[in-house]
């Protein structure tokens, strides 16, 4: 019962810091620098946008510039990536049915072989 | 001719190798001598590879074209350095360079294995063979640097351009012996599945190799990082590139073995899970090694890939691992292990770092391979990147950051004493609270992840010390800082790291811009002045230099000379080399972009604050590694360490 409370606090710590990981504020400013270095070069070997100097890098990095000036969000430019040019393009994979294991797959492991460590070893 | 001297000794380093895995199974029959046999055997290989590799290094001076491998990595207008160090640049040779490193490293754990069990011994020197034997048989059947070529070329294609750099020299043999010295492990924690049990002297004699590969290892990765950073022209030092992961991932799995180690030599426990982790940080290095030279990820690294090799690999991962996987899961049971302790102990803290590692180190794997997998099963291709690592990656290594700077008050006293060791916490937790938001005074900008980056930095940073002071003081044996300087360097090291990363992610200034000769552009308080721009011959290609004047404040400070080179063997397409003035509180770094007009260039200027301080870190972690092994042959007695 005493390893199934202190894992709680476990889970809860490990909540706080992504809560704050993720509460950065994201101002306009720092939005067309983002958005470059979350689009992938689609011409090149594992680059993004923002690393290249290919021809259709430059393009892309024209258009999201053009795109965030007239005020679009994150949302709006990445849809216009990935329809254009597939997922493929965009580095943060969607949050979607089929990569439910990959952004998930993390943390159900880490409760599993948690679970599976304390219960076994902990004195009772 | 000394290419012949070359393929003729990889034949006999072969039949060597043949020899070591075969005198315990089958000469152990016939003779009761077989055990000299397996100890010279073992020691063989070492200078066999070696002279082959010498070989291959004199060929490579003596610019022999009729070698496929030379003709297709080199040219006759290649500096001498960069020709020995081409030896390793390509694919063929790089498993050569391999197969010298582990039949090194077999060579050690021959030399230095005088005080385990004689059987023990004569098993764990055979599975090395094993592995040997392994390599080699991939070297010459898919790999082999010392083919001919059907005609003999004029000249040489050349090295990569990307390759021909000091970083690159170094970078490969470090890496490699980290990969490589894992295998000592492995062969070792499969011996023990052999021989039923894993005695706490084993644990104690395996550790030192556990801490010199993961300081290869902490070592190749850095240098790595470092060429990418200066060599790639973005001024990135961390892409999480498939091959990166490919080495990142036995760097956690090590780092965890090392800690599961203190627990098996301290109080017996956690041996299974141990010789698993063991198992397991080397079938990661394998598995580096499929990705990468199978050619099936896209990635900057596949300079050199083929479908035969990817196979090759393949078959003797599947043997490597799932053999030591059944071996594990059928014999593991008859290992006594009693695993039982409090949740506030050491051992439930060591699990802890070990689950987080592990949980790590799988979400690497998954993000690495689920497009692979996506790809496999004919679904959309997609992208894992920066973005997912950062939401998925970091919460877990941070309560693993945090944990580095709790261990050590937790053993502040020997009483297991609850309340003394809350109290404990809380005062420093307030300590380092109140000098993390006092530093806050020191940045211009600052945000949320910054001020949690500062805080491990303090938090680990002043436990460590308080650790290590009190133990100083604590304790009777005056030795026990020389003993514990190790660890305490490794963790300083890591918390150096945590700031350098943090505030370089958050703080660094970015710009790409157009600029006509005389122009001046100011970022922060520093100006560029584009001032001239020349062209000038290099040994092996056509450069273009330009030259910046940087002041700071008005000042002169330096003057740097970003660069393009076009290289004729590399079909005309543009290097860039960086002009960098590194600093400890910043680097300042340009790159020339593209011709706009006449004296007008797109260019892009970086300040990245505090990012030497990624490799200072690494760095501290390499020597605090190998301080760990040394101070370990010191002293004789146990020592109290952790």
């Amino acid at each position: 019962m005493k390893a199934i409370k202190n894992f709680i606090y476990f889970g809860i710590l490990i909540s706080i810091i992504q809560i704050g990981a993720l509460a950065g504020a994201k101002k306009d400013d720092i939005l067309y620098n983002q958005m470059i270095t979350e689009i992938r070069c689609m011409v090149c070997q594992n680059q993004n946008i923002a690393e290249s100097e290919a021809p259709l890098a430059i393009d892309l990095r024209n258009k999201v510039r053009e795109m965030v000036d007239e005020g679009k969000d994150e949302d709006y430019i990445k849809g216009y990536m990935s329809e254009r040019y597939s997922d493929f393009i965009l580095y943060e994979p969607s949050f979607s049915p089929r990569n439910l294991i990959l952004w998930l797959g993390p943390f159900l492991f880490l409760f599993i072989i948690s679970y599976y460590f304390f219960r076994r070893s902990l004195k009772k | 001719m000394i290419s012949y001297i070359g393929s003729f000794i990889i034949l006999i380093a072969l039949l060597n190798a043949s020899l070591l895995v075969l005198s315990k199974p089958i000469l152990s029959k016939i003779t009761s001598d077989y055990d000299s046999l397996i100890l010279s055997t073992s020691k063989l290989q070492f200078p066999l590879v070696l002279i082959a590799f010498i070989c291959l290094i004199v060929a490579f001076v003596n610019d022999d074209f009729s070698l496929k491998y030379i003709s297709s990595n080199s040219n006759s207008a290649l500096p001498f350095f960069y020709k020995i160090s081409a030896t390793w640049a390509g694919h063929e040779g790089s498993m050569l360079l391999w197969c010298l490193i582990l039949s090194f490293w077999t060579f050690m754990a021959s030399m230095y294995s005088k005080s385990l069990d004689t059987q023990f011994r004569l098993k764990f020197l055979s599975i090395m063979g094993f592995l040997n034997l392994g390599f080699l048989l991939f070297l010459v059947f898919t790999s082999n640097p010392f083919e001919k070529n059907i005609s003999i070329p004029i000249d040489g294609k050349d090295l990569n351009p990307l390759l021909q750099d000091f970083g690159l020299i170094i970078h490969p043999p470090m890496l490699y012996m980290g990969y490589v010295g894992l295998s000592v492990v492995f062969s070792f924690a499969v011996t023990c599945l052999l021989q039923h049990d894993f005695k706490k002297e084993w644990a104690k004699w395996i550790r030192p190799w556990a801490l010199m590969s993961w300081s290869f290892l902490t070592l190749g990765i850095a240098l790595g990082s470092w060429w990418a950073y200066y060599e790639l022209g973005w001024g990135g030092w961390w892409f999480w590139d498939p091959v990166e992961n490919a080495s990142f991932m036995p760097w956690l799995i090590t780092t965890a073995l090392i800690h599961s180690l203190i627990t098996c030599e301290q109080k017996s426990m956690f041996k299974n899970w141990t010789i698993l982790l063991s198992i397991m940080a080397f079938s990661l290095s394998l598995l580096g090694t499929f990705l990468v030279r199978s050619g099936i990820l896209i990635s900057v690294h596949s300079f050199a890939n083929d479908p035969a090799r990817g196979a090759f690999i393949l078959l003797f991962l599947t043997i490597v691992v799932g053999g030591s996987l059944l071996i594990y899961f059928k014999n593991s049971p008859k290992i006594k292990d009693n695993i039982s302790f409090d949740f506030f102990s050491r051992e439930s803290f060591f699990l802890i770092n070990n689950i987080l590692l592990v949980t790590a180190t799988f979400t690497i794997l998954l993000g690495t391979m689920y497009p692979l997998l996506l790809d496999l099963l004919g679904l959309e291709k997609i992208s894992v990147g920066v973005p997912y690592y950062n939401a998925v990656f970091l919460p877990i290594m941070t309560p693993l950051a945090l944990l580095a700077g709790y261990i050590p008050i937790l053993f502040l006293s020997k009483r297991k004493d609850k309340k003394y060791m809350l109290n404990h916490l809380l005062a420093s937790l307030l300590v380092v609270i109140f000098l993390s938001l006092l530093s806050i005074a020191f940045f211009d900008n600052f945000n949320l992840n910054v001020l949690l980056g500062v805080f491990i930095f303090i938090w680990i940073s002043f436990n460590i010390i308080y650790d290590l002071i009190n133990r100083y003081y604590l304790s009777k044996r005056k030795n026990i800082f020389f003993t514990n300087i190790g660890m305490t360097l490794a963790h300083l090291g890591l918390a150096v790291f945590i700031l350098g990363a943090t505030i370089v992610e958050n703080n660094k200034v970015e710009k790409e811009i157009v600029v006509k000769i005389g122009e001046t552009i100011e970022i922060k308080n520093y100006a560029f002045k584009f001032n001239s721009i020349s062209e000038y011959d290099g040994p092996n290609y056509l450069g273009v230099k330009a030259k910046f004047l940087v002041y700071e404040n008005n000042n002169l400070i330096t003057e740097l000379y970003p660069e393009k080179r076009i290289y004729a063997s590399n079909n005309n397409m543009p290097m860039t080399e960086a002009g960098i003035d590194p600093g400890l509180s910043r680097d300042l770094y340009i790159t020339l972009g593209s011709l706009i007009n006449d004296d007008v260039w797109s260019v892009r200027i970086y300040h990245k604050p505090f990012i030497r301080l990624i490799w200072l870190g690494a760095l501290m972690m390499v020597f605090g590694g190998v301080l760990s092994v040394l101070s370990k042959r010191k002293s004789k007695p146990v020592a109290l360490s952790g």
